[in-house]
């Protein structure tokens, strides 16, 4: 690969990437914490803490060397974070005393 | 990256710096000035330099100027109070479409004032601060918080690289050659006013959290999206009956918050469906006594004055109102306002610097290797740096310029005055790429010219002159005509500076003398 499209591709995983595993994991925590707390708290906490996660994946994502590493933890983490939480929601939703 | 840890930090510091930094510098700058709005709206909407109103005015006497506005388009109107930095009252109309149009009012008569005729700085200043006056899908509001977040990663990464933070707090060698003094001023604003980038950055993103994570919301409460609105902002809504009814007294509605609020006051109060038996009259508490800009509310039912709800944040919603306070700084302390003034402006002098260093430590090479991208660089950051002060100037001194039936191709004069600013911004970038040696000079030039030159014609057509306003302690007209002057000489100095030092400072004969030394 050329340096350019190597750069391209970090510069892709820590923008986009980082974005949607931060997005994720917001919504996976805002529920959990929404089992113990107001829905509507746990959803302004997480969002806000999303930021420094975001922050976080993005500052790592150019430290690591290995460029295949931040794409499978990027791309994994978010697919299993999104998933998970798109199946949960609908579970919860109905269950939950909280909504 | 390839090599060690510090030298990847390296990489991204520099590279982030270079794409982001001419917007960024746009945000800081605009931001900064946001900190003044209602001072540069005194000085820029002439007609609303009012002395303080002495008696409070009565709301129902404001209802009947509302109803006398109001279309049948018309959703909401609402009316804002006056306070310390704002002299008079707004109100504005709401139509089915959430668009708000707004009229000044004169608290003391309860007149309307004429047409504002310019956006100024609460319409055109602060909107461009935080969303680049971009509002299609909300995509400024998107490229403001990637601008954010890629600062955060700067900040971070500025702090990482360095050696020695403790000793760049003390360090500034403005004798010493350009990338060197450059860098230690880059170093130096960087270090003293790092919290305050770090918490105004970060805070500017918390109070968009829905907008930059839009998804949280519809997944967590699936098909129950208005049930986080009630609970986390309070609303009530609902649909006009089609029915007129009248309004109970508004007055009355307005002392029940008082006595609910243990004396505080609303800062705004609404009136949805005006003229229906299903309006409803929100009341928001105001907070000029304190950071967190709190969401106390209570509404009312518009014809019987029942209450319908009260609200009060709750507490992590409050820490999210404590860091927005942080960041719109609407309380009252003018020590503070300063200090978030100055704070702003040493964030631009980080940006700029960050720029001319970057320039500077590449020129050589780049001219020898014949690559573009000192060029470049340098008309970017011509333009994004003294290209938005004339710009903004260009702005002021239109506003004082236009005759208020101004209009062309079908612009109204609040638009002309806008168009002036991203003309005149356009123009500076050209400049800087097709006068590379000689614009840095020349803008600082316009800048000396233009600055005084609002002065005066603020003097002429308004008759305010600085005499006038500092004797009678119209702080918010002096102020303004100070800074002007302030930019104004602090301009003319640079302008001098770059003309003693010319031959070194030049693209094209900084190349004439490699060739020359070769």
């Amino acid at each position: 690969m050329s340096s350019a499209l190597r750069i391209t591709s970090r510069v892709l995983a820590a923008v986009v990437g980082g974005y949607l595993l931060a997005a994720g994991l917001v919504t996976l925590a805002a529920m959990g914490l929404g089992q113990a707390m107001d829905q509507s708290e746990a959803v302004v906490l997480t969002s806000m803490l999303g930021f420094l996660l975001y922050l976080a994946l993005v500052l790592w994502s150019f430290a690591e060397r290995r460029l295949w590493r931040i794409w499978a933890v990027m791309a994994g983490g978010s697919a299993a974070s999104l998933g998970l939480a798109l199946w949960l929601a609908p579970r919860l939703a109905a269950s939950g005393p909280g909504l | 990256m390839g090599g060690s840890f510090r030298e990847s930090m390296t990489w991204l510091h520099t590279w982030f710096g270079v794409v982001v930094g001419a917007l960024l510098f746009a945000i800081f700058w605009m931001g900064t000035l946001s900190v003044f709005d209602r001072e540069i709206d005194r000085w820029m909407i002439p007609d609303t330099r009012l002395p303080a109103a002495e008696a409070s005015l009565s709301l129902d006497a404001i209802a009947k100027v509302a109803a006398g506005l109001v279309e049948a388009d018309t959703h909401a109107w609402l009316v804002s109070f006056p306070t310390e930095r704002e002299p008079v009252a707004r109100l504005f109309l709401q139509d089915s479409q959430e668009h708000f149009t707004s009229r000044f009012l004169d608290p003391a008569t309860g007149l309307l004032l004429p047409e504002a005729g310019s956006r100024a700085a609460s319409d055109f200043i602060f909107p461009f601060h935080y969303n680049l006056n971009l509002e299609w899908m909300h995509i400024g509001y998107w490229l403001v918080g990637l601008l954010g977040m890629a600062m955060l990663t700067l900040i971070v990464s500025g702090v990482l690289i360095h050696r020695q933070i403790f000793v760049n707090f003390f360090t500034f060698r403005p004798d010493r050659k350009l990338p060197r003094s450059s860098l230690d001023l880059h170093n130096l604003t960087g270090v003293v006013a790092l919290p305050f980038h770090f918490v105004i950055t970060l805070s500017g993103l918390i109070i968009f959290f829905s907008i930059h994570f839009p998804g949280v919301v519809p997944i967590v409460y699936q098909d129950n999206q208005a049930e986080f609105v009630k609970e986390a902002y309070g609303v009530v809504q609902r649909d006009a009956a089609g029915v007129p009814a009248d309004l109970a007294s508004l007055d009355d509605m307005k002392a029940r918050a008082a006595r609910l609020w243990g004396g505080g006051q609303p800062y705004f109060v609404r009136v949805w469906h005006p003229g229906d038996a299903n309006s409803i009259v929100e009341m928001r508490r105001s907070f000029t006594d304190s950071v967190t800009m709190n969401l106390d509310s209570v509404y009312f039912d518009g014809p019987s004055g029942d209450i319908l709800l009260t609200h009060q944040a709750k507490p992590v919603m409050s820490v999210q109102r404590f860091l927005a306070g942080i960041h719109f700084i609407q309380f009252e302390h003018w020590t503070l306002r300063w200090l978030y003034f100055a704070l702003g402006l040493a964030g631009c002098v980080m940006i700029a610097t960050g720029f001319i260093h970057w320039l500077a430590a590449r020129r050589k090479r780049h001219a020898a290797q014949g690559l573009p991208g000192v060029r470049i660089v340098e008309g970017l950051t011509i333009g994004a740096v003294t290209g938005i002060v004339v710009a903004t100037l260009a702005f002021f001194v239109a506003n004082r310029l236009l005759p208020a039936s101004a209009s062309l191709l079908g612009y109204e004069r609040d638009a002309l005055e806008v168009w002036i600013f991203y003309l005149v911004w356009l123009a500076s970038f050209s400049h800087g790429w097709t006068r590379p040696g000689h614009a840095w000079r020349e803008q600082c030039w316009s800048i000396a010219g233009l600055a005084p030159l609002a002065v005066v014609l603020n003097a002429v057509t308004t008759g305010d002159h600085l005499g006038r306003t500092l004797t009678e302690g119209a702080w918010a007209i002096a102020g303004m005509d100070l800074m002007l002057l302030a930019s104004a000489a602090i301009a003319a100095a640079s302008a001098w500076r770059l003309q003693k030092h010319r031959p070194t400072m030049t693209g094209p004969s900084a190349r004439r003398t490699l060739e020359a030394a070769e």
